[in-house]
């Protein structure tokens, strides 16, 4: 009778491990992400609305990544709970994960907190490779970051901000006013002189990318995904909201009714981690609630 | 990764790319023994280029006085630490390189430094290394020692930033080797600046990209030197090109003491990166000290130089040249008492009388029948 229970417990844990391995082969979870469509009040969507209590909440497990180098080999954060919404025009979801610090400043040694869902242009196109998509199909990311935040609630940086004691003798361009120090100052700030999107001036907490493979992320021409956030008692709330459709010309993005996939990527900044160092789940699929199942979500 | 020559360690290594050098490498000779630490050439790297917000802390160029200090802090001692102990046969590396000792799943072995540990650019200035006994200071050599270390990035052959970055935004110019951040490219990921073993990219907490030594590469475009170069005090500093050693010429100044002489050498060559900024090694610092920095042609090094005003007229007469031209050296001749620097298009920059006859001023003005003061 015992031989019998552990050939079966023998079987039960292998067909599991099986599973795992084709998860983890094709990119891909069955576990369905549902977003409950809604007629109101996505616009102004807050962490505190209501119409989340009504939305279904997915667990995925967080995977460190480990193919592209730099690799993270091990992570303390496991999973993620995911909830999402959707109206005729935007996409919502709510983010929360447990993260025992909360890391918001990105300087020297520290590294800020941070979360991106991963989406394919469109429900259409052929599935990307999870990894950030490859060369013929790329993937649209909407990274948030605490240290993004951090900005917005602060204003532009500035030294005191992380230091509240230290003090400049004068900047060269101190002594200039109006244009002539907007400009003089932007000469020192190269990355915005040059024209990175990184170094712009924020209004939103996160950036809206799209990546042809490792190392190939690059900022689409509209920033249209806004984020909110809330980190408390060791975890992090985090909505990011974006238009169904990423450009004006409404060519790709998504509808309502449709389904396609989403995979989310954590990186937590006690632990150091930045770009491919992080914490990555695999496709999961994603039903966008149509007018039709309105009452039903 | 590839395989490639590192000629500073006798041999092949891996490295995250394929070898494939410039037309033309960056280089430059630091003599150890002229700087007296003034920081001239540190103020004047700070007022050209990192005076802006998020580049507070930044210092592309420092002086730091050894053995204790260092910029970032102890960033020499974190290094060696990791990469543990190794071994060098004859002048062959046996030991690891960075690349080489790259823990799984990282492409070099490298630390963040803290914001704390940027936050003492000169801790340890002018500190000896040993306390100084009674009657010591008497006795000649003296028994307790410190130098000053002037330090730029090294615009590597195999740069360990350029490795590390995973998003390519980091890049050597074919044109004259000098090491770039791509400030258009560059997402801050700061893999450059825990990969650099001498901790010479920064994080620019303004912008959100690194930034690092450009090597003043418009000046060098109209074929000056850089800024920490021409403000030099202490004369202590020649820029020019470096060949490889099979292509030495002997009328380069740069080949002339690094390949020909071997009298300038670079630091910390163990590491792998094959730095193009040489240094003629303090002459009163104990031989296994300056084994660990230069490698070990140091003691050979030092007392060639020590000798050369007896045995080596070229070299000491070279060594007159540093810091005679605002321009960069391609070609030196030394003509009796005469040395002179010419530009890449042979054209003569400078005449330096190498040694100037003496004058002896009496104690007594016979003259006008009064004591001199001040003859000396």
């Amino acid at each position: 009778m015992k031989w019998k229970i552990f050939i079966i417990a023998l079987t039960i844990g292998l067909l599991a491990g099986c599973k795992d391995a084709a998860t983890k082969a094709s990119g891909t979870t069955s576990k369905n992400l549902v977003a409950a469509y809604v007629t109101e009040g996505l616009a102004d969507i807050s962490m505190s609305s209501k119409l989340w209590q009504d939305a279904q909440e997915i667990k995925a497990s967080l995977e460190p990544q480990d193919i592209a180098m730099p690799k993270l080999m091990q992570s303390q954060i496991k999973e993620i709970r995911v909830k999402a919404l959707c109206d005729d025009k935007k996409l919502a979801f709510r983010l929360e994960w447990d993260d025992a610090t909360q890391d918001t400043m990105q300087e020297n040694g520290l590294f800020s907190d941070a979360v991106a869902i991963q989406l394919p242009p469109s429900p259409e196109a052929e599935l990307p490779d999870p990894m950030m998509g490859q060369s013929d199909r790329p993937v649209h990311i909407h990274l948030w970051k605490a240290a993004y935040q951090r900005q917005i609630e602060l204003g532009d940086w500035n030294l005191r901000q992380a230091h509240p004691h230290a003090s400049v003798d004068h900047y060269p361009f101190d002594a200039a006013s109006g244009e002539s120090k907007e400009k003089m100052e932007k000469q020192y700030k190269i990355a915005l002189a040059s024209g990175n999107p990184i170094s712009r001036n924020r209004t939103s907490s996160v950036d809206d990318l799209v990546a042809n493979g490792y190392g190939k992320l690059a900022f689409l021409p509209q920033q249209n995904s806004m984020g909110w956030s809330q980190w408390q008692q060791g975890k992090w709330t985090v909505i990011i909201s974006r238009p169904l459709s990423q450009d004006s010309s409404s060519k790709g993005g998504f509808k309502p009714g449709q389904s396609t996939f989403v995979a989310f990527g954590v990186w937590n900044g006690a632990e150091k981690q930045i770009g491919s160092r992080k914490m990555r789940t695999v496709w999961i699929p994603l039903i966008l609630k149509g007018k039709a199942h309105e009452s039903q979500s | 990764m590839a395989r490639v020559y590192n000629w500073q360690i006798a041999r092949k290594m891996s490295y995250w790319y394929g070898e494939s050098r410039p037309k033309r490498q960056f280089a430059a000779v630091f003599d150890t023994n002229k700087c007296i630490a003034c920081q001239t050439c540190t103020i004047s790297c700070k007022t050209t280029w990192t005076s802006g917000k998020g580049q507070e802390y930044m210092f592309w160029n420092n002086v730091e006085s050894k053995p204790y200090g260092g910029y970032p802090l102890s960033y020499d001692l974190k290094v060696l630490d990791m990469l543990g102990s190794q071994n060098w046969k004859g002048n062959t590396y046996q030991g690891q390189t960075l690349f080489e000792a790259a823990p799984a799943g990282e492409r070099i072995l490298g630390y963040y430094p803290s914001h704390r540990e940027y936050s003492y650019p000169n801790i340890g200035e002018d500190e000896i290394a040993g306390t100084v006994d009674k009657g010591m200071h008497l006795t000649l050599p003296n028994m307790v020692w410190m130098f000053y270390l002037a330090r730029i990035c090294n615009h590597c052959t195999y740069p360990a930033c350029l490795g590390a970055c995973p998003r390519g935004s980091i890049y050597k110019r074919p044109e004259d080797g000098i090491v770039l951040v791509d400030q258009n490219k560059c997402r801050g990921y700061r893999e450059c600046v825990k990969a650099c073993p001498y901790k010479k990219v920064f994080f620019n907490s303004c912008t959100g990209t690194s930034e690092k030594c450009i090597g003043c590469f418009p000046a060098g475009e109209q074929g000056t030197q850089p800024r920490c170069f021409t403000e030099c005090i202490g004369k202590i500093r020649l820029r020019g090109w470096i060949n490889v050693p099979s292509q030495a010429q002997e009328n380069n100044p740069i080949d002339y003491l690094v390949h020909i002489e071997k009298v300038a050498l670079p630091l910390f060559p163990q590491l792998g990166l094959e730095p193009n900024v040489y240094y003629i090694p303090p002459i009163h610092v104990p031989e296994p000290y300056l084994v660990q920095l230069f490698g070990p042609g140091a003691p050979a090094a030092v007392e060639k130089y020590k000798a050369c005003h007896e045995k080596n007229w070229k070299m000491a007469s070279l060594i007159q040249l540093f810091g005679c031209t605002p321009h960069v050296v391609s070609k030196f001749e030394l003509e009796g008492n005469t040395i002179s620097a010419f530009n890449d298009k042979a054209e003569k920059l400078v005449n330096v009388p190498v040694s100037e006859p003496v004058t002896i001023r009496e104690p007594f003005d016979t003259k006008r029948a009064v004591p001199r003061m001040n003859i000396n």
